[in-house]
């Protein structure tokens, strides 16, 4: 007995969900502004934001995922240390399992994100408009 | 001696037992093969369980299995949070591949290839939802690729297994009355 793998209705369906994943690289891949002067870096836990700091002052910061955010490298709990330097975030380091937020290229123009899924902690470059070289502790 | 119709026979009870520790020890494979690249990217071989018994038996006994291999793999390998994303994927996958499977338009292939850019689909949602961030639907283009591939890879599996197993495997033995 042999039968096909595909119908005619499974192509059509694939080719629609290619259309679907094609388009939305397009949207995705959409040249990114770069963020300006003043641009600063937003931290962010569970949807909060912890934390705003600006992208042209070197620094490193650790961020605990219970809310805690110490200047320099820490290395308690559950953790992201990100790096801002040369106008650009990486994060350098995490105890997370999956570790795709560290392997994530530095970051430097408005809009782009590292997430580490994990410890819900997301680190966003917002442009510089508004008061973005305070820092707002909770 | 009366009992009700829809009585689950004792072989059916073996084969679902027996379909889920095999969905289980796909998910276990999966465990330990290590992460590619982007997040949520993954094989999705369960689904060749799933999509079979959507097929051969009933939307019921799928959804009953797929629920148990999610439980199942979050208490022994993936974790809780791990479960909450396999469960939301799950449960977003296993509804679209029943209603494609309702119109008896699509193949193993086709109702397996939405499955997995569903799945993928529902743990995308729950990450945004996790963090609190729609950024996370950057993933959205390589998941749905992901997606389509290992839809058709599970699905073509699925077709294969269908083929070479026999229709008397999958009867279904009711005792109406004994």
């Amino acid at each position: 007995m042999r039968r096909a793998f595909f119908r005619k209705n499974d192509i059509i369906l694939l080719a629609a969900l290619l259309i679907v994943g094609i388009a939305a690289s397009f949207v995705i891949a959409r040249p990114k502004k770069s963020a300006g002067d003043n641009a600063s870096v937003l931290v962010m836990i569970a949807g909060r934001e912890k934390a705003r700091y600006p992208l042209n002052e070197d620094a490193d910061y650790t961020i605990h995922a219970d809310g805690r955010i110490e200047d320099g490298l820490g290395s308690e709990g559950d953790y992201n240390i990100i790096r801002i330097e040369n106008n650009k975030v990486d994060m350098i380091e995490s105890d997370c399992r999956s570790q795709i937020c560290v392997h994530h290229k530095p970051i430097s123009k408005q809009g782009e994100t590292i997430i580490c899924l994990p410890h819900r902690v997301v680190i966003s470059i917002e442009s510089g408009q508004g008061g973005g070289y305070d820092t707002i502790a909770q | 001696m009366t009992r009700s119709r829809n009585r689950i026979s004792t072989q059916e009870i073996a084969l679902l037992a027996l379909l889920t520790t095999l969905a289980l020890m796909f998910s276990y494979i999966e465990s330990l093969l290590p992460a590619p690249g982007p997040p949520g990217v993954k094989l999705g071989i369960a689904n060749i369980v799933i999509v079979l018994i959507l097929f051969r038996m009933s939307a019921t006994e799928a959804a009953a299995v797929n629920l148990l291999r999610v439980l199942l793999a979050g208490l022994l390998f993936t974790g809780l949070s791990g479960a909450l994303y396999s469960a939301a994927g799950a449960f977003l996958s296993l509804a679209g591949m029943i209603l494609l499977k309702k119109t008896r338009k699509f193949s193993m292939v086709g109702v397996s290839m939405a499955g997995g850019v569903l799945h993928n689909l529902g743990q995308l949602i729950v990450a945004a939802l996790l963090v609190g961030q729609r950024s996370v639907f950057a993933y959205f283009p390589i998941l749905i690729f992901s997606g389509i591939a290992s839809g058709i890879l599970a699905g073509i599996i699925a077709t294969l297994v269908d083929m070479k197993i026999p229709a008397r495997y999958f009867k279904r033995h009711r005792h109406q009355q004994i």
